[in-house]
């Protein structure tokens, strides 16, 4: 992504240093000082193009700070106030405001592990640039990078960055729409920029009106140049884009969710709710996820499902629906509420870790353009993976039970039926999600089976409940170990989803490929082993006092 | 009939084999033994690639038998349940449609054709390759060519295991042996005879290459290295002392060129276009405020990279590593003019080692590099290197000229076979002598050529080209080597190698054989030419949002358009837009898949049947059919 920048900055004038010298903490103090009196409003409407797409100088503003600090608002100001705090405030190149994320990273640039903020100035003087050398010549060379290379890489990349705002070419770069057409700038291009020079010249002198005028000239300015044919379509959707933004409808819908789920949870709260009322409870959380799904699409003009992030928003979407389907054939509040509480959590580790799981609504590779295909192979397979979702929560609600009650038989019974019928709707829709898959693959590559990684496991998935399922009806495993063995069917589900992508990073389905979240998986797969293993530990307990008596 | 039927069934389902088989006791085993193992073909295809992981587990025989297991296992369960009621239907439809599914991809596998045709812009061709191997003979003045197919494996063969192969061709030729990754080494080996061929192995080092050749007086007389011609010259008669020892060269160019001061950041960084006509500047591109490149009158210099200390190594140009080392900027360029790409890589200090001479869309390159000199190395107008002038990059370029640029440059080996022992070499510079010097094995001289070393390693006589193959294991992420076969023309002595792709003709009893082991080919009935390939990217990124090929079909002439998602269908063969090969300086190359697959309408009848009998046996479980709502257990 940053490779250009690179080049760029290998040849740029190494940073010099101002004679200026605060204590570090007081420049940090100073820049969030500035930021806080830059008015958001309306520069961040400013359009940009960066990474293939138009988007408004907002998002563009979001997607640095939180690539360069970690999070959208560390030091409470908006993305779009920090951005331009640190391309005008003088003492920016001194404030800790590049996290190094690597703690191992940070002892070998000569801190301590627990430094996690540095500035600029810090990382310039120290081994970074050494560090870094041999890593870009071996992926010029095309090499694959380790874990600890991918790191020092990413920190490089920060600092590049960092220093292309101070310089203001980071600025002046994604609003001159020329530059992405050839290489000159162009007359707009030029106007542009004095107008951006004159913008930043009026931040660092404090003239907020003269600024504000001008701010909103840039906007104007920006939004009137040529555009490529691709990006045409982008410009009327750049306010919506900003409302999207600053909305943040994923996270309302996680509020309500678990906020439904507790309700329906507790005992005191569930009886004073009555039928209707449980309805429009669950349908609450899905009224902004569906604002915010409707949005994305409208963005993007592709359906939302073409990343991690899209897939998992789908499918907390999907365990809502599937457990309004269970509530309306069966009345569980208990059931519904876990399943709210699950889908709240899955929206809140969506939205929590967008360095892992990007929310960018940047363009798709060439195969993807397919909406008719996108639409319909892929949620279709995805809203499968939340059937077995409810499935797998089902299952965990019944081995933590173990512990708790002594008189199962008759729950199990009734979960165990929930499950099942999750786990074969489940296989159902991901059967026809793969047939669809198939038959895309047939159009568009020539084969419709050609054991592609992630093609493989998404048939290993189905096998893999469909192996419950038949190990079911000749008695192999009974209501116990149906819930038990959910989980572990679901693990095979998390291994298509995102062991293909993050762990194999193999095959033709090479448009997912990230990494990170290694840690948070990892540590899913233990604690869902764990539950398990406790779980039949405890159910051959009781079986043994049952023979014992 | 059916009375008949139900009576077998019956007595079937008393045998025990029967029961076993069609049980779900064996299913549940089978599918989790598929799990493992295509799991395990998952994580294979992540360590080497998409064919090892067909040659482990995919393409095997016993995966094979494990999914006619499965097959047989769902075919006798559904028998065992005969005669059916409607209950059944849910379950018959699912499982007819498995098996017909099964049944379509077994076709496909059988008698689908699926490869890949490679066509280069501006030409035709119609050999689709295959994934399978071909070991293939001619005869000379022979229109046929007699070969044998086989699948490639993990394991290496010997010629017991080639036996069915052998069977084919065996009165010809015998294949001794497979080897699926073979490390391959090639060179001469000499015999005591000094009347037969001779080859000259030696290297050639400077400061930015370092490779190792051979000279062959039958194979490989003569080759091209950069601007300088390498040739071998057998002398007849008596030996004849070299005129002059080689001390008398002193390698003053080297000292007079590296002029470089370190390149500091406030230092000039440019590229200078000129005008390949009249040889005047036109424009200049300064590559610290563009270093992406520039547009200049509708063609793009696109910098693929900037080097410092560019080194060639291996055939491509990477940084020198070594900080020490020195200076020697340079450039790689893409040159795109109306969607056509030409590669050029430009030397601040050796202009004449751009790769065209002649200018890219009429336009000469010269790099200007601050504190870097151009070098007059390798090029033809100077008589000798002492008399070399210092020329400052500024001045215009006149060793440009396509006229001598080039040519003139010339290594000679005189090889005497009275003096076995040794080597004239004879520098030559626009047929004018420069340097020459008596080398014997082992031995190194300083040329007086930008300080480029030539080391003498082997002088051989009656020398034959010797193919060494050894069985490798592929490394996890690396490249996968290719695969060899061991060949024994009959009548002949010794086999000989051939490597994946290898083409080599023998004599055997008289006549003229040529040899072959490459990919099976397979030609289409029709020829293609493409037309144009074009790619397109999102603006201002690399990643392409489309790519199309334009092609026109010989037979009838007609032009039709391939691109993603949009296949062209002829006579039976569907043709995908597959990837594309974008060597810079060559036409692009497209790659299209080529696809026959009479399984296809029974893989696409099977998946609907599935799909329907899923919704029949999730409907006839539901209460709307059994009535039955489960019991709850609270409240």
């Amino acid at each position: 992504m940053y490779k250009h920048l690179l080049l760029a900055l290998s040849l740029l004038i190494p940073w010099t240093v101002h004679s200026q010298n605060l204590p570090p903490e007081e420049s940090l103090r100073q820049v969030i000082q500035v930021a806080q009196q830059i008015q958001v409003e309306p520069i961040n409407g400013v359009a940009m193009t960066q990474n293939g797409r138009l988007k408004p100088f907002d998002t563009l503003a979001r997607e640095t700070i939180l690539f360069l600090t970690g999070k959208y608002r560390k030091w409470g100001t908006d993305p779009v106030q920090t951005y331009l705090a640190i391309a005008s405030s003088p003492n920016a190149p001194y404030a800790a405001m590049i996290e190094v994320r690597s703690p191992d990273l940070r002892q070998r640039l000569g801190y301590t592990k627990d430094k996690r903020y540095f500035s600029l100035a810090d990382l310039e003087s120290s081994t970074l640039g050494n560090l870094a050398e041999p890593i870009f010549k071996k992926q010029e060379e095309g090499g694959k990078l380790n874990e600890e290379e991918k790191k020092i890489s990413e920190v490089y990349s920060q600092m590049a960055v960092f220093q292309q705002i101070v310089t203001g070419e980071h600025f002046s770069r994604a609003i001159d729409f020329s530059l992405i057409n050839g290489g000159h700038q162009s007359a707009a291009g030029g106007i542009l920029s004095t107008t951006i020079k004159s913008y930043t010249e009026a931040l660092k002198q404090e003239k907020m009106v003269e600024a504000q005028a001008l701010a909103a000239e840039l906007t104007k300015q920006s939004r009137l140049q040529e555009v490529p044919e691709l990006f045409r379509h982008y410009i009327d959707k750049l306010d919506t884009e900003i409302l999207f933004n600053k909305l943040s409808l994923f996270f309302w819908s996680y509020v309500l969710s678990i906020l439904a789920g507790f309700l329906f949870l507790f005992e005191l709260s569930r009886k004073k709710i009555s039928v209707k009322a449980g309805y429009l409870l669950q349908v609450l959380p899905l009224i902004p996820l569906i604002a915010g799904l409707t949005m994305r699409v409208f963005i993007t003009k592709f359906a939302p499902v073409t990343n991690m992030y899209g897939t998992m928003i789908w499918v907390s979407f999907g365990v809502i629906v599937f457990s309004l389907m269970l509530f309306t054939l069966y009345k569980n509040w208990f059931v519904s509420g876990f399943m709210l509480v699950g889908a709240g959590l899955i929206l809140l580790l969506t939205e929590q870790i967008p360095l892992i799981l990007s929310p960018d609504m940047d363009p798709i590779v060439a195969v993807l353009r397919s909406n008719f295909w996108l639409s319909t192979h892929v949620t279709t397979i995805t809203i499968s993976y939340a059937a077995f979702t409810v499935a797998m929560i089902l299952g965990n609600i019944a081995l933590v039970r173990l512990w708790l009650s002594k008189d199962n038989q008759k729950f199990f019974s009734e979960y165990s039926h929930y499950a099942y019928r999750m786990i074969q709707l489940g296989c159902f829709l991901l059967t026809v999600g793969i047939i669809l898959g198939g038959i895309w693959a047939d159009y568009s590559w020539g084969r419709f089976w050609g054991w592609d990684p992630k093609e493989t496991w998404a048939l290993i998935a189905d096998m893999g409940f469909l192996v419950l399922l038949h190990a079911r009806y000749i008695g192999w495993v009974n209501d116990f170990k149906l819930l038990a063995f959910a989980p572990v069917s679901y693990l095979l589900v998390v291994m298509a989803w995102y062991g293909v992508n993050f762990i194999l990073a193999a095959g033709l389905h090479s448009y997912g490929f990230s990494s990170g979240g290694a840690t948070a998986i990892t540590l899913f797969v233990i604690v869902q082993l764990v539950i398990l293993a406790l779980g039949l530990f405890k159910f051959y307990l009781n079986k043994k006092q049952l023979v014992k008596s | 009939m059916h009375n008949f039927t139900i009576s077998l069934i019956c007595r079937l389902n008393q045998n025990k084999f029967f029961k076993f088989i069609s049980s779900i006791q064996l299913a549940v085993p089978v599918m989790l033994g598929i799990i493992i193992s295509v799991a395990a073909g998952t994580i294979f295809e992540s360590l080497h690639n998409a064919e090892y992981a067909k040659m482990a587990v995919y393409g095997t025989t016993w995966f094979y038998c494990l999914l006619s297991l499965l097959w047989l296992n769902i075919f006798s369960s559904m028998m065992s349940r005969y005669p059916w009621k409607k209950r059944h239907l849910g379950f018959v439809l699912t499982h007819i449609g498995i098996m017909t599914l099964l049944a379509g991809s077994f076709i496909t596998s059988y008698y689908g054709i699926d490869g890949t045709l490679q066509i280069p812009e501006g030409q035709k061709n119609n050999m689709v390759m295959m994934p399978r191997l071909m070991v293939g003979y001619q005869f000379e003045n022979s229109p046929t060519v007699n070969s044998v197919v086989f699948e490639k494996t993990l394991f290496e063969k010997d010629h017991s295991d080639l036996g069915f192969i052998n069977d084919q061709i065996g009165h010809i030729v015998q294949v001794e042996k497979f080897v699926p990754f073979a490390a391959v080494e090639k060179g001469y080996s000499g015999s005591s005879d000094n009347s037969g061929p001779v080859g000259v192995s030696f290297g050639l080092k400077s400061q930015f290459f370092d490779v190792k050749e051979w000279l062959h007086s039958v194979d490989n007389p003569q080759m091209q290295m950069g601007p300088a011609t390498l040739r071998l010259v057998i002398d007849e008669g008596d030996v004849v002392q070299a005129e002059s020892p080689s001390k008398r060269m002193p390698s003053k160019v080297e000292e007079q060129e590296v002029v470089v001061s370190k390149s500091k950041a406030g230092a000039s960084f440019y590229l200078k276009l000129i005008d390949a006509k009249d040889k005047s500047e036109v424009s200049r591109i300064d590559l610290k405020k563009q270093p992406q490149g520039a547009t200049y009158k509708g063609v793009h210099f696109k910098v693929v990279k900037a080097f410092q200390r560019a080194i060639v190594a291996s055939n491509k140009i990477v940084e020198n590593e070594d900080p020490a080392s020195p200076l020697n900027p340079a450039v790689e360029l893409s040159i795109e003019k109306d969607g056509k790409n030409v590669r050029e890589v430009i030397y601040a200090k050796y202009s004449g080692f751009s790769l065209h001479k002649d200018g890219v869309y009429g336009y000469l390159m010269e790099l200007v590099a601050d504190g870097t000199t151009a070098v007059q190395g390798m090029e033809g107008h100077s008589a000798s290197p002492e008399s070399a002038p210092h020329e400052s990059a500024a001045e215009p370029p006149r060793q440009m000229n396509p006229a001598n640029a080039g040519s003139g440059n010339i290594v000679e080996f005189h090889v005497n076979r009275k003096a076995t022992d040794q080597v004239k070499i004879i520098l030559l510079k626009a047929g004018k002598k420069v340097a020459e010097k008596i080398m014997k094995e082992g031995e190194t001289f300083q040329t007086p050529w930008m300080g480029m070393q030539l080391f003498l390693a082997s002088i051989s006589f009656g020398s034959e080209a010797v193919t060494d193959v050894r069985a490798v294991k592929p490394v996890a992420g690396g490249q996968m080597p290719p695969s060899a076969v061991l060949i024994k023309p009959s009548g002949m002595e010794k086999g000989f190698w051939l490597t994946q792709g290898d083409v080599k003709s023998a004599q055997v009893s008289g006549k003229n054989i040529s040899f072959a082991f490459t990919n099976e080919t397979f030609a289409l009935p029709f020829s293609l030419s493409l037309e144009k390939f074009s790619k397109k990217d999102y603006p201002g990124t690399e990643t392409p949002y489309s790519y199309e090929s334009l092609v026109k079909l010989e037979t009838d002439q007609s032009v039709h358009l391939i691109s993603m998602n949009e296949p062209l269908k002829i006579e039976g063969f569907t043709l995908y837009q597959a990837s594309y090969i974008m060597n810079p300086g060559q036409p692009p190359v497209t790659v299209l898949s080529v696809n026959r697959d009479p399984g296809r309408p029974i893989k696409y009848l099977g998946s609907l049947i599935l799909a329907f009998g899923f919704i029949i046996f999730t409907l006839m479980r539901s209460r709307f059919n059994t009535g039955r709502i489960p019991k709850k257990s609270e409240e």
